[in-house]
């Protein structure tokens, strides 16, 4: 079949009236939980992870991706009206639109985030469709030892990305393939790690520790900082319709914000923190007014918001076409797929065209959904921004405990998500990243399975990973990432100390 | 913090180490089999140990001239809410759903939204029995009773 016929059959799965509805109700939710303090789109997804039980799996993935945009919208409106980001990546937001609240274009911040966002997804999304099938033909021809080598890579390039110290990254991802390993080895039926509890057998539930981790973890963190005093909320003022002179000085910061966002979401680990500060920077070389940026530029808010929203498309691209994820979001999504049974990997498009095609279309149609949803709601949106965190985080809690417990009946289980809840508080506490944490769990099995194929195909030779050229490269690569950060500052103080000496 | 952090991990390797000791091991495994990964893993551990060492010999003798703040763990507001979330998951389903629930938001919600008693109350009952009716009754997803309201119900039923 062609690609155009997937692409209609994609629209037709998108199109479905119940799809439709998935889609409403994903950025509905997404943009109320960016909105809300504290919960950010991993705890979203997370969240809602128990309700999906029992739907089909591109229905529940449409929903979910939904809430990730719609969380993400929600994010950059806290970022522009109290000058904090609901996620990393919207912090570069802050720096100009909340300086266009308070000089009263409130209302134009939130409407460029708007429309920047959607510009920006509708071309990313294109992107996501040529590049994730280019990509999987590629990745089909990778055996076990190449496809080992490529998730190490994954791991490595997300976690000493995604923290300050590259010790405590390698620290939380190979927890997260040890938490992966408990219960009934895959291949000989053997018990690990279960302690004996016949609740491990099957080892832990994604979403017990997906919700302890974001969704616990972040109560506690918010339940914590409530005491530690108030942030002043700015009135939503001014049209929330882009002035002539406004679509002027957008318009080329959205679409170059578009491109760098897709192509460094599409690299793992970078994502869009670094596709939104580079968009940003790109924008203060290219203006004709660069002292305006840090005063309430509109072009300051249109960038990186647009490669805030294209690096999410582009995050996708690894995870559909090579099962690989290149963000915590991607990463929970991926958990989402294999708790559905689907092995995510190059052979995904070609095994479910349907969920692929329907998924990538149903993000065009999530897109005009937050679009129209957005500009005309924000106004009754943000008065959630006045709900009591006191009242709002044990409402949260309350949540949690019911998605885990109405899915097996089993109080064990709820035992562990706060078990994991204080966890992710500590991590976060600690500055110990948790999306590699979520990595290492999510690939741990398939990591292990590529493992032990290619020694199977080898005989038990080990040499089988180095003798690939493609698997040697990518376990370079990845030692690189970790031993680069920590070796060369120390050989640069050394340097430095043999040249006082030599002075 | 490092320092501790990396003893935990080590301690978390010399357990894993420990428990991968144990597997059985069938002679028709593969021929990795179910312990080599976990091995691996134990070793990426301690090379995380090893580098998260290295960072802060490096750091403190960077602090020795610049002094660093660190966010500390403050166990006031955790060990409590926690805690009580414990208590709250231990009487799920002995109390029932409905009444756990109000009794454990109750709580909460004076604690962190003071003074506002008869918003708290409101909030507390009224999310207690309208998401039990919704989830439960109306949607069918499996929330306990409790033994309290099966004993009255049987109770009254004579």
């Amino acid at each position: 079949m062609s690609a155009i016929h997937y692409i209609l059959q994609g629209f037709e799965t998108a199109l479905l009236p119940l799809n439709l509805l998935y889609v409403f109700v994903g950025t509905l939710l997404g943009t109320i939980l960016g909105i809300l303090p504290g919960i950010g789109p991993v705890a979203g997804i997370a969240l809602l992870m128990p309700v999906t039980y029992g739907m089909d799996p591109t229905s529940a993935l449409i929903l979910l991706c939904g809430m990730y945009y719609g969380a993400q919208y929600g994010g950059s409106a806290t970022a522009i009206l109290i000058n904090t980001p609901g996620e990393a990546s919207s912090m570069i937001t802050c720096i100009d639109g909340y300086q266009m609240a308070r000089k009263g274009r409130a209302g134009a911040a939130l409407a460029v985030s708007a429309w920047g966002s959607f510009i920006a997804g509708t071309l990313s999304v294109i992107g996501l469709a040529a590049l994730a099938t280019a990509l999987s033909k590629l990745a089909l021809s990778f055996g076990p030892a190449e496809y080992f080598g490529l998730m190490i890579f994954s791991l490595a390039a997300v976690s000493a990305l995604s923290g300050k110290s590259p010790g405590m990254s390698i620290i939380a991802v190979v927890t997260g393939m040890m938490i992966a390993t408990i219960g009934l080895d895959s291949q000989t039926g053997s018990t690990r790690f279960t302690l004996g509890l016949q609740d491990l057998e099957n080892g832990l539930a994604f979403p017990i520790i997906a919700i302890g981790l974001f969704a616990l973890g972040e109560v506690f963190l918010t339940l914590e900082e409530k005491s530690q005093g108030k942030t002043e909320i700015i009135k939503l003022s001014g049209s929330t319709w882009m002035t002539r002179e406004d679509w002027r000085r957008s318009a080329g910061p959205i679409v170059r914000g578009g491109v760098i966002g897709f192509f460094l979401g599409v690299l793992p680990g970078i994502g869009g923190v670094l596709a939104s500060i580079i968009s940003y920077a790109t924008e203060v070389r290219l203006s004709k007014r660069p002292q305006e940026f840090g005063q309430g530029a509109i072009e300051g808010v249109a960038g990186p918001e647009a490669a805030n929203n294209a690096a999410a498309s582009g995050s996708f691209v690894p995870m559909l076409a090579m099962g690989i994820p290149g963000s915590v979001t991607t990463a929970v999504l991926l958990g989402v797929l294999i708790m559905f049974g689907i092995q995510p990997g190059p052979r995904m498009i070609d095994d479910n065209p349907g969920l692929f095609w329907g998924l990538v279309n149903s993000m065009y149609v999530g897109n005009v959904m937050l679009l129209i949803l957005n500009l005309p709601l924000i106004g009754l949106f943000v008065r959630i921004l006045y709900t009591p965190t006191g009242i709002l985080m044990p409402l949260v809690l309350v949540f949690s405990v019911i998605g885990i417990y109405a899915t097996d009946t089993n109080v064990v289980e709820l035992e562990f998500l706060l078990a994991f809840g204080v966890l992710g508080y500590i991590f976060k506490k600690i500055e110990m990243p948790i999306a590699p944490l979520v990595l290492g769990l999510v690939l741990g099995d398939t990591l292990e399975k590529s493992f032990r194929q290619a020694l199977i195909l080898s005989g038990g030779d080990p040499s089988i990973f180095v003798k690939s050229p493609i698997c040697l490269g990518l376990l370079l690569v990845s030692l690189a990432c970790f031993l680069l950060p920590v070796v060369l500052p120390l050989l640069r103080s050394r340097e430095i100390a043999e040249s006082a000496e030599n002075a | 913090m490092p320092l501790i952090v990396a003893g935990v991990a080590a301690l978390v390797a010399a357990l894993y180490f420990y428990g991968t000791t144990q597997i059985f091991v069938s002679p028709f495994a593969d021929p990795a089999g179910p312990r080599a990964y976990p091995y691996l893993l134990v070793a990426l551990m301690l090379v995380g140990v090893v580098v998260l060492s290295l960072e802060h010999l490096k750091a403190r003798r960077e602090t020795a001239t610049a002094p660093r703040a660190e966010s500390a763990i403050r166990w006031s507001p955790l060990l409590p809410v926690s805690a009580w979330t414990l208590v709250y998951i231990l009487v799920f389903e002995w109390l029932g759903y409905p009444l756990a629930t109000a009794i454990y938001l109750i709580v909460l919600m004076t604690v962190f939204n003071p003074g506002k008693h008869r918003t708290n109350l409101a909030v507390s009952l009224s999310f207690a029995v309208i998401s039990y009716v919704l989830l439960a009754v109306l949607l069918g997803a499996q929330l306990p009773a409790g033994h309290v309201v099966e004993a009255l119900t049987n109770h009254f039923r004579g």
